[in-house]
């Protein structure tokens, strides 16, 4: 016999949130913000630029550049690499969210905004 | 290669269009205009400022139902008003309704004192229009008619 239960939607973990932005620090002690906007997503996407996030490492400097350009727009890209070198190994993670980050503006447009993961999912029940 | 109406003919539902975030920004942003953002605020600012704007929509809404409910509700008391009979106690509001409820003022020592005062005052304005008319209605009459003492004749004077 089935065993049916009521699975409640467990939070969503900090690392599958959407971070507005990210403050990296780079070697010479400075803080940089990086985050997109939609002019840049617009502008990235008319440039050719297409998130594909089986495969992240692809496009992943064209990603860092572009989060880099809402903040500091004239910074070249010599600096930018060094200050992702600097990240050590933290810069998979970093990754991950960037990309998170770049779908963010179209979301905001769709959704709520609210991701508590705590609200009940009355559309499906899990059977065992 | 197939066609998508060969392939919509086999049952196969043609593959959706697939619209880039380029696109989805364009098509939404004259709503958000219409809605009072402005172009620097939706492509340059933060992205999420849309959601606050939507929920702005979205009270601005409920607030336009509420006043087109409350504008239907006057009109049905004005129709009420004037088809109802004279002296049926329906008028139209002196004032308009109050939007919210006021709070209860609490009653100080001094209201009190003062609506004990007016309410003491008030019986006994009472009490002595009821004595008075009571004193009028215990007068004796006279049986000669009014006015018979008055019409009497005065007593010669002494000589």
């Amino acid at each position: 016999m089935a065993e049916q239960a009521n699975i409640k939607k467990p939070a969503v973990p900090e690392e599958e949130r959407t971070p507005k932005y990210l403050v990296l620090k780079g070697p010479d002690g400075k803080s940089y913000r990086l985050e997109f906007n939609r002019k840049i997503v617009k502008q990235m996407q008319i440039n050719g630029f297409e998130l594909d996030t089986n495969r992240l490492y692809l496009c992943a400097s064209e990603l860092i550049a572009g989060a880099f350009k809402m903040h500091h727009r004239w910074m070249e890209w010599g600096d930018i690499e060094r200050i992702w070198v600097y990240q050590g190994s933290k810069r998979h993670e970093l990754l991950g969210y960037l990309a998170r980050m770049f779908s963010k503006p179209a979301l905001d447009l769709m959704g709520d905004g609210e991701e508590t993961g705590d609200e009940e999912n009355p559309t499906f029940e899990i059977v065992w | 290669m197939v066609s998508a109406e060969e392939s919509e003919a086999e049952g196969n539902t043609p593959p959706r269009e697939r619209k880039t975030y380029a696109e989805i920004f364009d098509e939404c942003f004259p709503r958000y205009l219409a809605w009072g953002m402005t172009a620097e605020q939706y492509w340059e600012q933060d992205s999420s400022l849309v959601i606050d704007y939507r929920k702005a929509h979205k009270l601005r809404m409920e607030d336009q139902n509420f006043f087109s409910w409350l504008t239907g509700r006057y009109v049905l008391e004005a129709i009420n008003t004037a088809f109802s009979k004279k002296g049926s106690g329906i008028s139209y509001p002196a004032k308009p309704r109050p939007l919210y409820d006021e709070p209860k003022k609490e009653k100080t020592q001094t209201d009190e004192d003062r609506e004990a005062y007016e309410n003491a005052e008030r019986i006994k304005a009472k009490m002595m229009a009821m004595m008075a008319k009571n004193k009028e209605k215990a007068k004796p009459e006279s049986p000669f008619g009014e006015g018979f003492m008055a019409n009497r004749i005065s007593p010669p004077e002494n000589t």
